[in-house]
């Protein structure tokens, strides 16, 4: 197996980490759905290209008038905070359907995921023969 | 990763708790919606309001949700022209609660809401734990 490959299944374990991470957070928001000055967080978008530049062969720059394609940054999982459009009387700015929507979201990507990750594994399985 | 399922879980959880507890409170207000008091000088029942506060779990760091208090609700009390009550005062007044039980009602449902809306989150989050777990196999 080279490296490229098993960089390409690091890439969906951290999306999947990602993802783990998120629903931990929109768990939150909706535990505190009814506390008073509450505001909704949220994780700054995953970005795969990224991801997917590092595991990738980067191309190297031989002169300095090239330029990187893709940065090299680690995709962080970086706290914000979620966009609201209602603020109650209490300073509570939760919106249950909002909330609901990004888990469910945040389920049906983890759910594609690993799904990848499933047919890598099947593949594997094939290749050594079990 | 399981880890992090876990607390994922306890977060709802406390969500859960709370919302029990202000279900619990709630039940009581209704139940004494028409509790007056035995003389007098007495007070009538006094609203329950349950209030939560945000807190932080100092293990993982994530904002579990707690209840801050039970409070009395200040609101005056309420007067019912009842000269045969032994509560009566000397005009025949009695004062009754300040529970107002469609308020009440209001406040069951939106502590409904949010109690099921966690328990979504804890049924997203089996999923997926599940969905690791079977990557297992």
């Amino acid at each position: 197996m080279d490296s490229g490959r098993t960089d390409l299944i690091t890439a969906i374990g951290d999306k999947m980490e990602w993802l783990a991470e998120r629903q931990r957070i929109l768990a939150q928001n909706v535990a505190n759905a009814d506390t008073a000055n509450f505001k909704p967080k949220d994780l700054a978008p995953y970005d795969f290209k990224n991801t997917l530049a590092q595991a990738m062969v980067a191309p190297a720059v031989t002169n300095p008038h090239h330029i990187l394609a893709g940065h090299h940054a680690k995709p962080g999982a970086q706290v914000t905070k979620a966009k609201t459009y209602e603020t109650l009387p209490s300073g509570n700015a939760v919106n249950l359907e909002t909330e609901m929507m990004k888990v469910s979201q945040t389920g049906m990507d983890y759910a594609q995921m690993s799904s990848l990750l499933k047919k890598w594994q099947n593949m594997v399985r094939i290749a050594i023969g079990k | 990763m399981a880890n992090e399922f876990n607390n994922l879980m306890e977060i709802s959880a406390s969500g859960l708790t709370a919302q029990t507890r202000r279900m619990r409170a709630i039940a009581e207000n209704m139940a004494n919606a028409n509790t007056t008091p035995a003389s007098p000088t007495e007070k009538p029942y006094q609203r329950q309001i349950v209030t939560f506060k945000s807190v932080i779990d100092k293990v993982d760091g994530s904002n579990k949700v707690a209840v801050n208090g039970v409070v009395k609700d200040k609101t005056s009390f309420g007067k019912k022209f009842d000269p045969g009550n032994p509560a009566a005062d000397k005009l025949g007044y009695v004062q009754t609660p300040n529970v107002n039980t469609l308020v009440e009602m209001m406040d069951m449902r939106e502590s409904q809401r949010s109690y099921d809306a966690n328990l979504t989150v804890i049924d997203a989050s089996r999923t997926m734990l599940m969905r690791t777990m079977d990557l297992l196999k």
